[in-house]
């Protein structure tokens, strides 16, 4: 829908000029990429947006063992990459349940990170895979870790003047893999529950490694570390599953609301990390 | 009320500039300023997909996108599918495969399903599915207009008739 007070619509051509406009805009400026979760409401708090999507930050580039992805890189960019594909699976799963369509060919995966939903599909595969977000500002770059950067629903560690430039996700030696798991009233909709899983593995094929995410079933996307310490030096079988499935609703806050309930979130929480863990140690064992 | 901007684009192979404000949406752009009412309005908030239009190659929804992003941009909306030969293959398996019922999900699903042969000219019928996963239809459940498409990709490869 159209924006009706909104003053200015400011597209920067560098990273430089862009930080800079963040920094001293007077007046209330906010940054938009696809701007798939922007136009849909009014926002009349606005003066102006800043417009970030021609940056040149939608590179997806795999450098000495780390993958390297553009906070601009599209859903659609990132279904089209094997190096997605082959090397950050739970992302590229991820991609291709998220929204629908229309919205994957312009949305970003930098905006679904900043919009910190607690559904967000992008973010727990971040998690699992312990991904590492590089932040520039006018006063340079830092580096914040994903686990470290949602701090409650829509609300992030990214200051006023910041914003994300690419997503970085070193890879194991070891073999390894990683898995996306959603349920949802329909193919289109927010997740009702979300699960990564990364699983390394040691040479006798036992899990050497293991994070597992959970996501639209507390305020942020947390970690089950309790389940992960049970599944480490480990070949995962039906009982050990069973014992990791039961391990999860203390970990978890489900809420009821227009999607689902509490207890059926809490249920199948349950259900899609076995099934995540499974995949993923399947995938990296073989 | 916002900042005055003029852009640049290509329409249906035709450049066009515009004055546009900062928060002026391309369906608005399209429907209101170019009188260009082929492309329509559903929701409004980005969920119905009857704004569908083709960006750049995409196939994207028009309500939520801001019109600045068209400066510089190709646009292809329903009314640029028709060339000197007649309807466009799609347009044309609509009609034969009766895929058309109220027609307002119509200009939008047609334009997500080209974007889409564009880059993949063999789907599979799941893939045809997805790739209309964001144009909703209340009319039809779907299946003509997947036959429609399928149809549609044949005769664009050459195959069909």
């Amino acid at each position: 829908m159209r924006q009706l007070g909104l003053k200015e619509y400011l597209i920067p051509g560098s990273l430089e000029e862009a930080v800079r406009i963040l920094d001293e805009y007077p007046g209330n400026i906010e940054i938009i990429a696809g701007g798939t979760d922007v136009f849909v409401d009014e926002h009349p708090e606005l003066d102006a947006m800043l417009d970030i999507t021609k940056l040149g930050l939608d590179h997806i580039v795999l450098k000495e063992g780390v993958l390297l992805i553009g906070s601009c890189a599209t859903y659609h960019d990132i279904i089209k990459s094997p190096a997605v594909k082959e090397n950050f699976r739970a992302l590229w799963d991820a991609s291709n349940v998220l929204a629908d369509m229309t919205v994957r060919n312009i949305a970003t995966v930098g905006g679904n990170i900043c919009s910190a939903v607690p559904s967000g599909d992008a973010i727990p595969p971040m998690l699992a895979c312990g991904a590492q977000f590089v932040l520039a500002s006018k006063n340079g770059e830092r580096t914040v870790r994903a686990e470290d950067f949602f701090i409650g629903p829509r609300k992030t560690v990214l200051n006023k003047n910041e914003l994300i430039k690419e997503f970085k996700v070193a890879l194991p030696k070891e073999r390894f893999s990683s898995t996306f798991e959603k349920v949802a009233r329909n193919s289109v909709d927010l997740a009702n529950a979300n699960v990564a899983a990364f699983v390394s593995c040691a040479a006798d094929k036992s899990i050497g490694d293991i994070r597992i995410a959970l996501g639209a079933v507390a305020p942020t996307v947390v970690r089950a570390k309790k389940a992960e310490k049970l599944m480490l030096g480990r070949r995962p079988d039906e009982d050990l599953l069973n014992e990791l499935c039961a391990a999860i609703p203390e970990t978890i806050s489900p809420i009821t609301n227009i999607r689902s309930t509490k207890e059926y979130r809490t249920e199948v929480t349950g259900v899609l990390v076995k099934r995540a863990v499974l995949r993923a140690y399947e995938s990296a064992a073989a | 009320m916002g900042k005055k901007y003029t852009i640049t684009f290509t329409l249906n192979g035709a450049e066009h500039t515009a004055e546009i404000e900062a928060g002026t949406t391309m369906s608005t752009l399209l429907r209101e300023i170019l009188h260009q009412t082929g492309t329509k309005v559903g929701c409004d908030i980005g969920d119905c997909g009857a704004c569908t239009i083709i960006m750049n190659g995409r196939a994207v929804k028009s309500c939520i996108l801001p019109a600045m992003k068209a400066d510089g941009a190709d646009i292809v909306t329903i009314e640029g599918l028709a060339g000197k030969d007649g309807l466009h293959p799609l347009q044309k398996k609509f009609v034969e495969y009766a895929a058309v019922q109220c027609g307002y999900c119509t200009p939008g699903m047609i334009l997500a399903a080209k974007a889409y042969l564009d880059e993949n000219p063999d789907p599979t019928e799941e893939e045809v599915r997805i790739a209309i996963s964001g144009n909703i239809c209340r009319c039809t459940g779907y299946v003509k207009p997947v036959l429609a498409i399928l149809s549609a990709a044949e005769e664009m490869r050459g195959e069909g008739k």
